[in-house]
């Protein structure tokens, strides 16, 4: 006991690796039990809520498909069955299209803001209710937001309105207590950047203008994602605050 | 539990998730080339199927049944399939024709090679083995 976070529980979208996995460990580490939304990483997903549960926490793995409303809905059900409670929201999943903008549909375009944005707004408004005074939303977004990415479009266009929406929730949201912020991150090497191509450029020049001697981890990340969940960050609304060591302002 | 008794319900899946009329689903379509499924469809086809028949389809599992009793690197080097690999994988995927294996195919052009079958057969050994399972607590 004495933890931080003891008696409060977290909800991590795309929970099951990556930075979602490190944010999961942080919060559990600092006393929180534990909800993972995983997509299709049952495997990983089942370890570790195990991991977790061997540090004292509690912790389920629930699937879900984030963009799509209903499933949403079904998986808040399950997580009441567990849990009364909800102080930590956290959306971390996502998913997306690598190719030139003029080369995508439609259908891609829906992905990607479904995955990416839209989602958002199903789990606040699905998991508002369980949330108390001095709970905490937290979106996970990139550079790509801001910046020009090769074949980074629709995501960075999902995630430039996924922060315009989490300005907007922040204002709803702050009548009944609850902080909605961004957490920005630079280049991490997880098995999302597997899919880029040009994985070796971007860390390469990524690492080229960071302030910082050391590539830019998961818990880094996650550091920062805990950072938004203390007690004194409770004035902090609306923000999009970076994780780059300084890439996005050098140069 | 077989592959005519589970196609019925894979095909209509696969239907509403590629956005098509069922019947330009038959059993021996393939996914890609026939149907016209992206890397985001087989997402979304993969979750319904678990959710429809309660079942775990961890990714890259099509791969890993081909594999068999293979170690990694005896069936593929650099992305490559070997020659081991690639007797593995014909043998898994036997409903497929011969003469959709070329030589020298890369691991990431596995899914290619899948059909309507390809999926009902996956779902038929994860629905047996889960009842192994539940059999066994």
């Amino acid at each position: 006991m004495g933890l931080v976070f003891t008696n409060k529980v977290a909800l991590i979208t795309g929970g099951a690796r990556g930075i979602g996995r490190a944010t999961a460990l942080k919060l559990a580490q600092a006393g929180s039990d534990i909800a993972i939304i995983y997509y299709n990483s049952s495997d990983e997903a089942a370890a570790l809520t195990a991991e977790i549960q061997a540090l004292g926490r509690q912790a389920i793995a629930i699937q879900a498909n984030v963009a799509d409303h209903q499933s949403v809905k079904e998986m808040f059900a399950q997580f009441a069955e567990h849990f009364s409670q909800l102080d930590f929201l956290i959306s971390n999943a996502a998913s997306g299209v690598l190719k030139p903008a003029m080369k995508m549909s439609t259908k891609h375009w829906r992905w990607c803001m479904e995955t990416n944005a839209l989602a958002l707004n199903h789990l606040v408004s699905e998991g508002r209710s369980l949330m108390p005074v001095g709970s905490r939303v937290v979106a996970l977004s990139s550079l790509g937001a801001h910046r020009a990415i090769p074949n980074y479009a629709f995501i960075g266009a999902s995630k430039a309105a996924l922060e315009a929406l989490v300005r907007s929730l922040s204002l709803e949201l702050a009548e009944v207590g609850i902080s909605v912020n961004t957490v920005s991150a630079g280049v991490v090497d997880t098995d999302a950047l597997k899919h880029f191509p040009n994985r070796e450029q971007l860390l390469q020049e990524y690492q080229a203008h960071a302030l910082a001697a050391r590539p830019l981890t998961p818990q880094d990340v996650a550091n920062a994602v805990y950072l938004l969940c203390l007690p004194e960050a409770e004035m902090i609304k609306g923000h999009t605050l970076f994780v780059d060591a300084g890439y996005s302002v050098v140069g | 539990m077989n592959v005519e008794s589970v196609y019925p319900k894979v095909r209509e899946i696969i239907a509403d998730v590629l956005v098509i009329d069922e019947d330009e689903v038959s059993l021996n379509s393939r996914l890609i080339a026939d149907l016209g499924a992206e890397s985001i469809d087989f997402l979304d086809l993969v979750f319904q199927l678990e959710k429809e028949f309660a079942i775990k389809i961890p990714r890259g599992q099509l791969e890993k049944n081909a594999r068999g009793d293979l170690a990694e690197d005896q069936f593929e080097k650099g992305g490559v399939l070997t020659v081991d690999g690639m007797k593995a994988l014909k043998n898994y995927l036997s409903e497929i024709p011969a003469d959709q294996f070329k030589a020298n195919m890369k691991v990431n052009e596995i899914p290619m090679l899948f059909t309507v079958e390809t999926f009902c057969k996956l779902i038929v050994a994860a629905v047996s083995e889960k009842n192994a399972r539940d059999t066994v607590v």
